[in-house]
């Protein structure tokens, strides 16, 4: 029947509960008279239900989450090469102290010797540039792929993505 | 989210810019729960899927200057979810194929001796095996489709977000939505007839 040829398009918005009352109203007389498309409907609810549930499943606990954090922790240390430790009470109070700012002078000293020497580290160590631009392409790619496009048409400039990329770019030249 | 929970994502996520680390745990706090519902409809089961997160999350606190507040914070984090899923997929992928490649004889023959024992709906008890047989039908779509179906219907996100995630119109969206809900109710008829 040429009906449910037309029919069967609008049958997912229908039982995804997606169409104006009028459309609506126009389907559920069809499916009164029609059993193929009766059955598509109801086949198509029962995927959607049984796909719904399985979103349920029970959520972990806070054990579970307590351990994400902590691995979290460590592999974020190990990508800023940071040592993430909550500031001591009494750190605290004597970076407010008077005594405190002549180190500030010398630790800022120090910090800039410290980007100079890691400055002059990246710059013989190629193979990090390599590795951050093999993984931007393969974000790209990514995306290319899931446009069907080679990429430039879909994502207008602008574009917050284009943007994250360019950060991480800026970062890693 | 109301205001005064989206004026503390807000707090918090400038907070993070500046490398604050116990706001970039709250942070977590506030989107483990939803992250991890996306990575695991994604991936297949609890343990890739916390791996996919982790690393969603580092990429979050790596490049949080990349967000500008041009898309809801949600919808960022959600790509980024995304992303981190399919790219765990791809690695392990990679890995497996190397694994099995000296098993392949083994596992054909395994393979076939499955399918023809649980062939048929009159063998199929219960709502467990229906949504196995849903699960192996969802992963042998295509990614798009299985992409879009996911979010929609495993994730309760609507339509404009997924786009927003995928970058492309919502009339995108909604043909690969179409496919794949036809596809799985072909796949699956079989078992839905009583
Ligand atoms: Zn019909």
């Amino acid at each position: 029947m040429l009906r449910c040829l037309f029919i069967k398009r609008k049958l997912y918005d229908f039982v995804a509960g997606e169409l104006g009352l009028k459309e609506k109203a126009a389907l559920s007389r069809h499916l009164q008279v029609c059993s193929g498309c009766r059955r598509k409907a109801g086949e198509l609810k029962t995927v959607f239900s049984l796909a719904a549930k399985r979103e349920k499943l029970p959520l972990p606990d806070e054990a579970f989450w307590g351990k994400f954090q902590v691995e979290l922790n460590k592999r974020l240390d190990q990508e800023t090469g940071a040592e993430f430790a909550p500031e001591p009470e009494a750190r605290r109070q004597m970076r407010h102290s008077y005594l405190f700012r002549p180190v500030l002078a010398y630790a800022s000293v120090l910090l800039l010797m410290m980007v100079t020497v890691f400055s002059l580290y990246r710059y013989y160590q190629p193979k990090i540039h390599a590795y951050q631009d093999q993984q931007i392409v393969e974000e790209v790619l990514f995306l290319e792929e899931l446009n069907g496009t080679n990429g430039t048409t879909i994502l207008p400039l602008g574009d917050a993505y284009i943007q994250e990329i360019d950060i991480i770019s800026r970062y890693s030249s | 989210m109301n205001t005064e929970a989206a004026a503390r994502e807000e707090f918090v996520i400038q907070r993070i810019r500046s490398g604050d680390r116990a706001a970039f745990e709250e942070l977590v706090t506030m989107y483990r729960n939803r992250g991890l519902s996306i990575a695991y409809n994604l991936v297949g089961n609890l343990e890739d899927a916390k791996d996919a997160l982790q690393d969603a999350f580092i990429k979050v606190y790596l490049y949080i200057e990349g967000f500008r507040g041009q898309s809801k914070f949600s919808t960022w984090f959600h790509r980024i979810v995304v992303n981190a899923s399919l790219d765990f997929l791809r690695k392990k992928k990679r890995a497996v194929s190397v694994l099995t490649e000296s098993l392949q004889d083994n596992i054909k023959e395994g393979d076939r001796e499955i399918s023809d024992n649980s062939l048929g709906p009159a063998r199929i008890a219960g709502n467990q095996e229906l949504n196995r047989r849903l699960e192996d039908a969802i992963a042998g779509l295509s990614l798009k489709q299985r992409i879009c179906f996911v979010l929609k219907h495993q994730n309760g996100l609507g339509v404009r977000e997924i786009a927003e995630i995928l970058r492309c119109r919502r009339s995108t969206v909604k043909v690969h939505l179409f496919r794949a809900a036809e596809n799985l109710r072909r796949k699956m008829n079989v078992y839905l007839k009583e």
